[in-house]
């Protein structure tokens, strides 16, 4: 599958397990993903979304099963993955010490990519990210961010090399009720050319826009349209009675907060 | 006021403030070397304390003057017993502490963790070594400079390594500062770029173990934690960016340490002891001009 831009976005991930010490986080993943588009992965707390997200990046070394992105194997190798994907972990921390503003982070993003040393210094912020965060924040501390504009500020980064396919670990988080609709308009944009894999405990904000749910609970329990995956039976099979439908609406007991 | 106005007034007092130190020195015939010991050992523990912030290593930071402590007494031992230089002895038997305590940490022990064993270890160690050299060996003189510092009595080889050390530590935070301050913000999209964050932890422990053990002599071990720590806590209350920071940071221990050299010789007080307080005075101003 490929974008207006001719690049293909496809992740195919074979037999992985992944375990911290004696705790299994994620079994026998067999999964094909293909893009652009925006996929939900949702899953009750300790399902795995994490894990699969930080090892679609390369982050995490599995026991197990190995993950090819655009036919590359990239597991467990963060530096090839980083060329071809961009990352945002699950409410980045900063050292309440840290005095980078958000222009600072973008360009050293920018920076620190290049191969060239020593490193030319980088004074612009590259262009694209008008979209995603106002210009009067580029010149704040990212202490003083509130934590939607750090998580908007993180992802305006995860931009900066241009990959094609981004993983976003539950960017909705930290947001009020205002930004996560604004924000949800943001990710569906980003999804009209990339493969987008967004982690949520909520899927109804981005649900207008969602093109495949995957439902974990530290094995694939479904992978498909929200019609096929919303449902009561496939839901039980990852919440067991954690969740209630309301008319339309989903909800899911798992409050990560 | 304007984090810019204040580090434009910054720069104008410590170029005064250096000026009229060595002006006071030359022209009292003091030696010079005393200053030039004082300000760049300050200068090689400023540089580095923005980014021991940054990396969160005040843990590591905090624990390194112990290590210096313990590694001067058995430096001694060692010099005395199997020959050699104190301070070649000293900065070896640091490094492998400091190397050991950063390994802890990057291998996951929790810093607060590593740094309790480590500063128990070190300390108890440290004054049981210093208490035999005491006993045993003529070194009252020199133990006592390890713990309370004193730029006044340096040998030509601490004379000359704190020179090339604050130059060094200058260099080093000017050359490779963006990306370990990077991999504090985002070490994940750190390791995405394809930096080997082993490499720069690697470098940034190197560094803090040079200058700390390298220069416990001048400053004394007391005394290094406040030279490491506070400069950076200033900057990072007053300034926006990491290239404006570091400078603030190292200009701030340029000024402490060239005027508390000029009090300390006025009043005939410890140099070191003189510096640090001044430091503790720009921190407070600092956090009561920021209201914290």
């Amino acid at each position: 599958m490929v974008n207006v831009h001719g690049e293909t976005m496809h992740i195919e991930i074979r037999d992985l397990t992944v375990k911290y010490k004696d705790i299994t986080a994620l079994e026998n993943i067999d999964l094909k993903i293909e893009g652009p588009g925006l996929i939900q992965v949702l899953g009750p707390n300790g399902a795995g979304k994490s894990t699969l997200l930080r090892s679609i990046a390369g982050l995490v070394k599995p026991q197990k099963g190995c993950i090819c992105i655009n036919g590359k194997d990239t597991t467990a190798n963060p530096r090839l993955a980083g060329r071809i994907i961009g990352y945002v972990a699950q409410r980045p921390e900063v050292s309440k010490y840290s005095t980078i503003t958000v222009r600072e982070l973008l360009c050293y993003s920018h920076m620190i990519r290049r191969q060239k040393w020593p490193r030319p210094p980088c004074r612009e912020v590259p262009r694209g990210i008008d979209a995603i965060i106002h210009e009067d924040i580029l010149d704040r501390r990212l202490t003083e961010l509130s934590g939607g504009q750090l998580m908007k500020t993180y992802i305006a980064r995860s931009l900066m090399p241009g990959p094609g396919i981004l993983l976003l670990d539950e960017p909705l988080g930290p947001m009020d009720p205002a930004s996560k609709l604004e924000f949800a308009d943001i990710i569906s944009m980003l999804s009209k050319e990339r493969l987008v894999l967004v982690t949520s405990h909520d899927p109804i904000i981005l649900l207008e826009y969602t093109d495949k749910i995957l439902l974990l609970n530290k094995k694939v329990i479904a992978y498909g349209s929200p019609r096929e995956v919303l449902r009561e039976e496939v839901l039980s099979k990852a919440y067991g009675r954690g969740f209630r439908e309301v008319g339309y609406h989903i909800h899911l007991f798992d409050s990560h907060y | 006021m304007k984090s810019s106005l204040i580090f434009r007034i910054m720069i104008f007092i410590t170029i005064i403030s250096v000026i009229i130190s060595i002006a006071y020195i030359i022209g009292n015939s003091y030696p010079i070397e005393w200053f030039f010991t004082l300000v760049m050992s300050s200068t090689a523990m400023g540089s580095l304390s923005i980014l021991i912030y940054t990396r969160r290593l005040r843990y590591l930071a905090a624990s390194s003057p112990h290590a210096a402590f313990l590694a001067a007494g058995l430096g001694i031992v060692a010099s005395v017993s199997i020959g050699g230089s104190w301070f070649l002895w000293t900065v070896v038997i640091g490094m492998v502490l400091v190397y050991v305590a950063g390994y802890m940490i990057y291998k996951g022990v929790d810093p607060e963790d590593s740094a309790s064993i480590f500063v128990a270890f070190s300390s108890s160690m440290g004054a049981l070594v210093l208490y035999y050299v005491l006993t045993r060996y003529s070194y009252g003189v020199s133990i006592v400079s390890i713990v309370i510092g004193d730029p006044l009595l340096s040998s030509t080889e601490i004379i000359a390594y704190s020179v090339v050390i604050g130059l060094l530590a200058v260099i080093y935070v000017y050359a490779v500062g963006r990306e370990i301050i990077y991999i504090g913000s985002d070490i994940d999209d750190a390791r995405l770029a394809g930096l080997k964050i082993w490499l720069y932890d690697l470098s940034l422990y190197t560094m803090i173990g040079l200058t700390t053990i390298g220069l416990v002599k001048s400053v004394g071990f007391v005394l290094e934690h406040v030279y490491l720590l506070i400069p950076g806590a200033i900057a990072a209350m007053v300034c926006r960016g990491v290239a404006r920071s570091i400078t603030f940071s190292i200009l701030v221990s340029i000024l402490s340490a060239s005027i508390g050299l000029l009090i300390s010789i006025s009043l005939d007080l410890a140099p070191s002891a003189v510096s640090g307080g001044i430091l503790i005075i720009l921190f407070l101003a600092s956090a009561i001009m920021k209201g914290r």
